[in-house]
């Protein structure tokens, strides 16, 4: 079960990305020299279900916690900061995903980038 | 491929920074962007930069300003060298009577006595062998320690600086490469910090040469205390490009530089500072700007080798500014070198 600071999502595919600032200087003459400045840290993309009106509100109020919250699954926790959250609805009549909400609740596509503390 | 290292105590993971140093600029300066930091206004601040495998201390000073900016939440520092303090040095004396004075007083002696005012030393000098108020006191009042500071030294044509780690020289250093031809004291053949091995177009990014005469001045007359003056002048102009005198400006024509220096009541000491002043000025700057990998153990007022291929330039060049640049993209360094 996946859950970000206890709200169930339903996790479709996960992306990490991870990045290291590298610096190109080209000289006159010769070959590139390349300056490791350091990196950024992993970004983790999660595309999920969520299901409830109100479940997909608490989401969209993350992106204006200050806070860390706790991402977990069954890969681990961790301390995330919730950047973005892009909630679209879809065309459901009956869902038998979460059984603590409401059979006749909606059901969301939500797209999640988080930033790991 | 290198990774880049810096470290600024008080502070965590610096974003970038920036150290300027020049010939002609009072001081050298830092500034510096960062999340946080526990420096505070007036604190000592230095900075060791450069790569993981080779770095230096590049800078010692104090902070003299933090700004805070949103929505980034950057903190900008801004700190100045040792000789900051003869700036905010302000020569007031409590009454008019009771004015810093000295009379027949040898320059060197002089400089020490006036940074000796807030507590600082000369590092290093070399003698001037140049004597003023020889007969009439001098009174220093109302001025800034640091201009009466650069005034006296202007005098002679020497420079007055701090270093990297903090220390003050008071030395004969002119803007250019001394050959230890001019007779002058202190007047010793400029060895280049990397002799054998130039900087050459494998690590330079970018590269521009120009010569002008819009500094060049032939003629130079020095007006002392009362009825004691001198004059030089020279038809040639040294041309750094050969290496020799030669006829730059019209037959005939003179620019002119006036010195008044109050100072001086020997008309010797007149005629020597006349003679420092032409030499300084009547010469073409000729100049190369580059930027290139940046280099942590190069400062200003040193000189370099270099070797361009691109733009057909070598020998001994002057650093007469530098700019070490260290932010995500890269460290560089971009100098100002005259010959």
């Amino acid at each position: 079960m996946w859950t970000i600071d206890g709200i169930r999502i339903y996790v479709q595919d996960l992306d990490n990305n991870a990045k290291q600032i590298i610096a190109r200087l080209n000289p006159l003459q010769g070959g590139t020299i390349l300056h490791i400045f350091g990196y950024d840290e992993s970004v983790l993309t999660v595309n999920a279900k969520v299901v409830g009106e109100s479940n997909k509100e608490a989401l969209v109020a993350l992106t204006t916690d200050p806070t860390t919250v706790v991402f977990s699954g069954d890969q681990g926790a961790l301390n995330v900061y919730v950047s973005s959250v892009r909630a679209g609805r879809d065309d459901s009549y009956w869902q038998t995903l979460d059984i603590t909400q409401d059979c006749t609740a909606p059901v969301y596509t939500v797209a999640l980038e988080l930033y790991p503390e | 491929m290198r990774q880049l290292y810096a470290a600024i105590p008080g502070v965590t993971s610096p974003l970038s920074i920036r150290v300027s140093e020049s010939h002609g600029a009072a001081t050298a300066t830092m500034t510096f962007d960062c999340e946080s930091t526990t420096l505070d206004i007036g604190d000592t601040v230095s900075a060791d930069l450069g790569y993981v495998d080779e770095h230096e201390v590049v800078f010692n000073g104090y902070v003299k300003q933090i700004e805070r900016k949103a929505p980034d939440d950057i903190i900008t520092v801004t700190a100045q060298d040792e000789l900051v303090k003869l700036a905010d040095y302000f020569i007031v004396s409590s009454t008019p009577d009771t004015a810093f004075k000295r009379r027949n007083i040898i320059m060197e002696t002089l400089i020490s006595d006036l940074v000796g005012l807030i507590g600082l030393s000369l590092y290093e000098y070399t003698p001037t062998s140049f004597t003023i108020g020889v007969s009439t006191d001098i009174e220093i009042n109302i001025i800034s320690l640091y201009d009466i500071v650069k005034q006296l030294s202007d005098i002679i044509t020497w420079s007055i600086w701090a270093d990297h780690n903090g220390r003050i020289y008071f030395k004969n250093r002119k803007p250019f490469v001394m050959k230890g031809t001019s007779g002058q004291p202190g007047d010793v053949a400029d060895v280049a910090v990397n002799v054998g091995n130039p900087i050459t177009d494998l690590t330079v990014l970018n590269i521009a040469y120009s010569i002008d005469e819009l500094d060049l001045r032939n003629r130079v007359v020095v007006y002392g205390r009362q009825g004691t003056d001198a004059e030089e002048s020279s038809s040639l102009s040294y041309d750094p490009r050969s290496d020799s005198d030669e006829q730059i400006l019209p037959v005939g024509f003179y620019k002119t530089i006036l010195a008044a220096l109050p100072y001086i009541d020997e008309t010797s000491e007149a005629q020597k500072a006349a003679e420092y002043n032409l030499n300084l000025y009547n010469r073409l700057t000729d100049k190369i700007s580059m930027t290139m990998t940046g280099s942590p153990s190069l400062h200003a007022r040193s000189v370099l080798e270099i070797s361009s291929t691109f733009m057909s330039l070598s020998g001994d060049w002057y650093i007469f500014s530098l700019d070490h640049n260290w932010t995500k993209s890269g460290f560089t360094t971009t100098l100002e070198l005259r010959r």
